[in-house]
C-alpha cells in the first residue's frame, strides 16, 4: 500500500508494527524454552521464561497505549483502522501465548522428570511441533498479509485439535493404568491444553489477517 | 444487485464461501432496496463552458437520511449539491445533461417553478449568511414571501423553526436584535431555522460547519441528527470524520465522477475502490 501524505503517520504505524514483530518473536522463543524446560525439568530455563513473560506483558501494554494514541491523534479509517484494530487483537493473542508458555514452564517444577517412554510421547512431540509451526506461520502470514496462507493455517488447526484429543486420551489411559505417575500424566494434559490454546491464538491471528486485508470477519466459523 | 455487483461485493482475491459470519454487503448506488428515494440522479453531466465538472453521475438520495458528498477540492461535490435545487442555473455558460427526479418529478422540466423547487429544497452555505435584519425577520422572511400567515401563526412558526434549529433556548429574548450580533454558530443555526421555516423536504448543507469552532460544529452535527427525522439531508463536507459521524450514506467523488457510493459504515471501514481508500486514509495526492 502506498505511503500516507503524512510521513509522521507512517512512522507511527511502522513503530506499532515493529513492536508487534518483536512481541511475536519473544512469544516464539517462550514456547520453545517452555517446552524445553518442561521436557528436561530445567528450573533455570523455567525461571527465564517467567522473566521474559514480564517483558512480553510490558511490551503488550506499550503497544496498546501507542495504538490508542494513534487512534486519538489520527482518527484512522478503512485499512488503517483495520490495521490498528487487528494489531490490538493480535497483541492480546500474543500476550496470551506468553501466558500459556509460562504455564508450561511452571509445570516443569511440579512434575517428575519427563519420561519419553510414555505412550503419549510421539503425539505430544508432534503436537508441540505443529503448534510451533502454526505460531511461526501466523506471524509470517501477518508480516506478509498472505490471506491464502492464513486460510490454509486456519484449516490446519483441526489437526492440532485432533492431536490434543489423542494426547489427553492416552494420558488418561496411563492414569487409570498406573496411579504412581498420576501427577506427571496430569501435567501432560495441562501442557497439551496450553499447546492447543496456543494453536487457537495462532489461528486467531490468521483470522485477524483476513479481516485486516479484506474487512471480512471470519472468526468462529471457517470451514 | 446483479451478478457483477455481487462479485464486486466479495473480498478481492479470496474464495470465502457462505461460512462467513459477517458479510459487509456493499451497495449499488442505483439500488437501495430498503429506502424510499427522494432524489434520483440519472446520467447527470455538467459543464461550465468547456470544463467538465460532473460526468455521468447516477445515484439515489434516500428520504429522511443524511447523505454525505466527500472528495478533494474541485471533485464536483459542491456543483452536484447545487444541482439539486438548480442553483447552477444562475451561472452563465452552464450546460446540464441527464435527469434529476425529485419525488418523481424531473426538476429540469419546463413547468417546474424554480422558486417553488428552492422552497422545497432548502440550502445552507459554508459561511452563515443571515440577512441584516432582526433574528425574527430572518426566519419570517421566507414565510412572508410564500405564505400569508396571520401574525400569531407567523410567531408560532418562527418559534417552531428556531426550536427545530436548536436555537430558541439561546435567543428567545433576542428576537428583535440584529441577527448579525449572533455568534457564528448561532448565525448558522439561524440560517438553518430560516431554511426549515418554509417546511422544505430536503436540506442541502454545503460545508455548513467549516467556518465554525469545534463546539458550534458539534451543535450543528447534533442538529443534523435531529433534523433527519423530518428532512432528507445532503451534506458536502471536507471533514471526513464529520461525514463519518453524521451521515448514513457517503458518496466519494473524484474529478467529476462518482467513484463510490455506499453506506457510511462500508465507506469508512472497507471501501471497495482503491481511490476511496487512498482518499479517506490520507494517501491521496
Amino acid at each position: 500500500m502506498s505511503r500516507h501524505i503524512s510521513g509522521e503517520y507512517d512512522k507511527e504505524l511502522d513503530s506499532l508494527q515493529s513492536t508487534f514483530t518483536m512481541l511475536g518473536g519473544l512469544a516464539e522463543q517462550q514456547l520453545d524454552k517452555a517446552m524445553r524446560a518442561f521436557l528436561s525439568n530445567d528450573s533455570n530455563l523455567a525461571a527465564e521464561v517467567k522473566n521474559t513473560e514480564l517483558q512480553i506483558n510490558r511490551h503488550a501494554l506499550e503497544l496498546d497505549r501507542s495504538a490508542t494514541y494513534v487512534i486519538a491523534r489520527r482518527q484512522p479509517a478503512a485499512a488503517d483502522l483495520r490495521l490498528i484494530v487487528g494489531l490490538l487483537k493480535n497483541s492480546t493473542d500474543i500476550e496470551r501465548v506468553g501466558d500459556e508458555a509460562e504455564r508450561i514452564a511452571k509445570l516443569s517444577n511440579q512434575s517428575s522428570i519427563y519420561d519419553p517412554g510414555r505412550s503419549y510421547h510421539n503425539e505430544l512431540t508432534e503436537l508441540h511441533a505443529k503448534v510451533s509451526i502454526a505460531l511461526r506461520t501466523s506471524l509470517d502470514v501477518y508480516a506478509r498479509l498472505d490471506v491464502d496462507a492464513a486460510l490454509e493455517m486456519i484449516a490446519s488447526d483441526r489437526e492440532i485439535d485432533a492431536l490434543y484429543d489423542t494426547v489427553v486420551k492416552l494420558a488418561t489411559e496411563e492414569m487409570t493404568k498406573n496411579h504412581s505417575t498420576l501427577a506427571s500424566d496430569l501435567a501432560i494434559i495441562w501442557v497439551a491444553r496450553s499447546l492447543e490454546r496456543i494453536g487457537d491464538h495462532a489461528k486467531n491471528i490468521c483470522e485477524n489477517v483476513i479481516y485486516l486485508v479484506h474487512g471480512q470477519n471470519v472468526i468462529h466459523n471457517v470451514k | 444487485m446483479n451478478e457483477n455487483d455481487a462479485e464486486l461485493s466479495k473480498p478481492r482475491g479470496v474464495n470465502l464461501d457462505s461460512t462467513l459470519v459477517e458479510s459487509t454487503e456493499t451497495l449499488n448506488p442505483n439500488e437501495l432496496p430498503d429506502e424510499e428515494i427522494c432524489l434520483n440522479v440519472s446520467n447527470l453531466s455538467l459543464r461550465y463552458g468547456d470544463a467538465v465538472a460532473l460526468k455521468d453521475i447516477c445515484m439515489k438520495i434516500p428520504r429522511q437520511r443524511v447523505t454525505a458528498l466527500i472528495g478533494p477540492s474541485g471533485c464536483g461535490k459542491s456543483t452536484l449539491i447545487r444541482c439539486f435545487n438548480r442553483m447552477n442555473d444562475l451561472i452563465e455558460g452552464v450546460q446540464i445533461e441527464g435527469r434529476i427526479e425529485f419525488d418523481g418529478t424531473e426538476i429540469h422540466d419546463r413547468n417546474v417553478d424554480v422558486a417553488q423547487l428552492r422552497r422545497r429544497v432548502g440550502m445552507v452555505f459554508q459561511r452563515p449568511n443571515p440577512f441584516p435584519k432582526s433574528v425574527y425577520e430572518n426566519v419570517a422572511y421566507g414565510l412572508r414571501l410564500t405564505e400569508n400567515l396571520p401574525r400569531s401563526e407567523l410567531d408560532d412558526r418562527v418559534e417552531w423553526a428556531l426550536k427545530s434549529a436548536a436555537l430558541w433556548a439561546e435567543i428567545e429574548g433576542r428576537l428583535k436584535e440584529s441577527a448579525l450580533g449572533l455568534s457564528g454558530g448561532q448565525q448558522q443555526r439561524l440560517v438553518i431555522a430560516r431554511a426549515v421555516a418554509v417546511k422544505p423536504s430536503v436540506l442541502l448543507l454545503d460545508e455548513p460547519a467549516s467556518a465554525l469552532d469545534p463546539l458550534s460544529t458539534l451543535k450543528i452535527e447534533e442538529l443534523i441528527a435531529q433534523l433527519k427525522a423530518d428532512y432528507t439531508i445532503v451534506i458536502v463536507t471536507h471533514n471526513m470524520q464529520q461525514a463519518a459521524r453524521v451521515s448514513d450514506y457517503t458518496s466519494f467523488l473524484y474529478l467529476g465522477e462518482l467513484i463510490e457510493f455506499d453506506s457510511t459504515a462500508n465507506i469508512f471501514l472497507n471501501p471497495r475502490e482503491q481511490k476511496t481508500e487512498d482518499y479517506i486514509t490520507g494517501r491521496y495526492g
